[in-house]
């Protein structure tokens, strides 16, 4: 199941130009061909203001969401949960059209920011399940130990809650920036005019079967891995 | 049973409740009381579980708002004010300590908020921890701490606050019952030591009356009765109260023509009052088995059904005619005689140790 994307890596380090054996020898000239495509560099500066911006915001709004659902009583606090795990449930493209047609149906212009919008809608699910799973364990009445000792509901929040959870919540973050990262369809519809990573790639597939592409695959595939084992090691640090 | 101690109350009320109540939806959780709590008292909120106590201790502290009525704390109406802006602190149950700080930090924490300068506030640090004999646990995270251990700092760490009021709630039942004691004694040394008004909340009458100058034994929302541990043991004003606090023998009968009438009472007994339904309360420390040459206003015939040994005396289960049975203690001396079980023999006792409550 893994060889096509050893594959990928493989081909993006052999000078042969088409995608077959043998590779030829061995060379870095894909990745200096993708380096001076400036469609690179307007793909990766998309890639990383969306992954980032979703990162912080889906943490942030995902964060606030699993503190308040940690308030409801368990039967309503799973109803909920699963009404906003929806998004993850429905097959990517039906979710995408929805979206669309909620931006055109408003007006918006879409680009970089309807994408961030979109990513949120499937990310912070995530982020709430890992939250709030976290959340359960949690004694409360440290925090309100901490309101009786003189705290703000606000600083007994950064005082007491987030230095427990802070290993979770940097997890819950990095998956939700890997998931926003290797998203193509969403990205794909809601982005208008622009592009990022994974849809520079499926436009130069179009074009080309240029090995610069592999050299781009490899490069996303190593950043995902490299989010994704990052959150696993200090989620499972944390516990 | 050991009488509370009676600490120097001055008469002054500090907290000053009226009219509190408090509901969640339909449910009644406190219904409205007037309560005042005089300054230096030691109050203990003695009840069942549901029946109140710890929301009464929450909307003093400021976790919950009351549904209705006021509080003021020294004079100033705190009704609406949250916990940070209260001056009294709160003994979790679970004790709520901060599993990322030290025991130090934990206890200095309230310091910290409060900007106290770092020479007071390590002093005042130091001085409670060796209060409660902690000296050499400053750096030990929670985890590392045994129950009384992490029960000891919570306390300090709200001992450190110098609360007007100090609320606990329930804080020594997770303990084990050698440890419970001596949390007690502390706590009492303490209290005498740094002086200052406790209020806590217990299911366990025994805590209650070991530790309160006063108890208000609440049932339903509702404060039942309240007075010091010898008043409600020795006068208890209901049928629950009685059984609630410390063991009572109950007997069913009627008051006609001031002449109480009860199944299986061996002679007749004068009491005042209106013609009704009653129940006799007898403790069984006041109960005897009749000395022959002694005359006792109750007297019953019974089997003796059981006898248990517990050193300083002993317990004896009395079955009477009717399928009763009564609950008698017996504190050894060397001259007493002590009956077999299958014995059939006389018990009896005098109407100024038992008390009888017209019904409810």
């Amino acid at each position: 199941m893994l060889s096509p994307l050893v594959l990928v890596v493989f081909f993006s380090f052999g000078s042969n130009q088409n995608a077959t054996f043998p590779v030829g020898a061995l060379t870095l000239d894909w990745y200096r061909v993708l380096f001076k495509n400036p469609e690179f560099w307007v793909g990766l500066k998309n890639s990383l203001v969306i992954t980032v911006s979703v990162g912080v915001l889906s943490t942030v709004i995902g964060t606030c969401a699993a503190m308040g659902i940690t308030k409801l009583k368990s039967t309503k606090a799973n109803t909920v949960i699963s009404a906003l795990s929806l998004p993850i449930m429905m097959p990517p493209l039906v979710l995408a059209l929805a979206l669309v047609s909620i931006y055109s149906g408003l007006g918006i212009r879409m680009g970089v920011h309807t994408v961030i919008m979109s990513h949120l809608v499937f990310t912070q699910p995530f982020v709430i399940v890992i939250v709030n799973a976290q959340l359960a364990n949690f004694n409360f009445a440290s925090v309100d130990s901490a309101r009786d000792l003189g705290a703000s509901p606000m600083r007994s929040f950064f005082d007491i809650v987030l230095p427990n959870i802070r290993p979770t919540i940097i997890g819950a973050a990095l998956i939700a920036m890997a998931i926003s990262l290797d998203d193509f369809i969403i990205t794909f519809f809601t982005i208008g005019n622009g592009m990022t990573l994974p849809t520079l790639i499926w436009g130069m597939m179009r074009t080309s079967l240029d090995p610069s592409i592999n050299a781009l695959g490899t490069l996303v595939l190593f950043a995902t891995i490299g989010f994704s084992a990052i959150a696993l090691r200090i989620t499972k640090y944390q516990s | 049973m050991r009488e509370a101690k009676t600490s120097a109350t001055t008469g002054k009320a500090i907290v000053r409740m009226r009219g509190l109540s408090k509901s969640f939806g339909d449910n009644v959780a406190f219904h409205p009381h007037d309560l005042d709590i005089q300054e230096g008292e030691f109050l203990a909120l003695l009840g069942p579980s549901g029946c109140g106590k710890t929301t009464l201790l929450k909307m003093i502290g400021g976790f919950l708002a009351p549904t209705t009525g006021t509080i003021e704390i020294s004079g100033e109406d705190v009704t609406r004010y949250g916990p940070e802006k209260r001056r009294t602190n709160l003994v979790f149950q679970g004790y709520g300590l901060f599993p990322h700080m030290t025991v130090r930090q934990n206890v200095a924490y309230g310091l910290k908020l409060a900007q106290t300068p770092k020479k007071q506030m390590d002093e005042k640090t130091d001085r409670m921890l060796s209060l409660v004999h902690l000296d050499g646990y400053e750096n030990r995270m929670p985890q590392a701490l045994s129950g009384g251990q992490a029960q000891r700092v919570a306390l300090a760490r709200a001992l450190v606050m110098e609360p007007t009021v100090l609320l606990m709630d329930e804080c020594l039942s997770a303990l084990d019952l050698q440890l419970r004691k001596e949390m007690q004694d502390e706590l009492r040394t303490i209290h005498a030591a740094l002086g200052g008004t406790y209020v806590f909340v217990t299911h366990d009458q025994n805590e209650a009356m070991s530790l309160a100058t006063r108890i208000a034994v609440m049932k339903d929302g509702n404060i039942v009765q309240q007075g010091s541990a010898k008043d409600i043991y020795e006068n208890p004003a209901s049928r629950f109260v009685a059984g609630f606090v410390g063991e009572a023998n109950m007997i069913k009968g009627r008051r006609a023509g001031g002449q109480i009438h009860a199944p299986d009472l061996q002679c007749a007994v004068t009491s005042d009052g209106v013609d009704c339904d009653i129940t006799i309360v007898i403790r069984p420390d006041v109960i005897e088995f009749a000395n022959p040459e002694l005359q006792y206003d109750f007297a019953m015939l019974g089997t003796v059904q059981s006898k248990t040994y517990f050193g300083s005396h002993l317990s004896y289960d009395v079955d009477l005619d009717h399928g009763r049975t009564i609950k008698l203690t017996q504190t050894l001396s060397p001259a007493d005689s002590t009956p077999e079980v299958g014995q059939q023999l006389r018990i009896g006792w005098n109407a100024d140790r038992c008390k009888i409550l017209e019904a409810e």
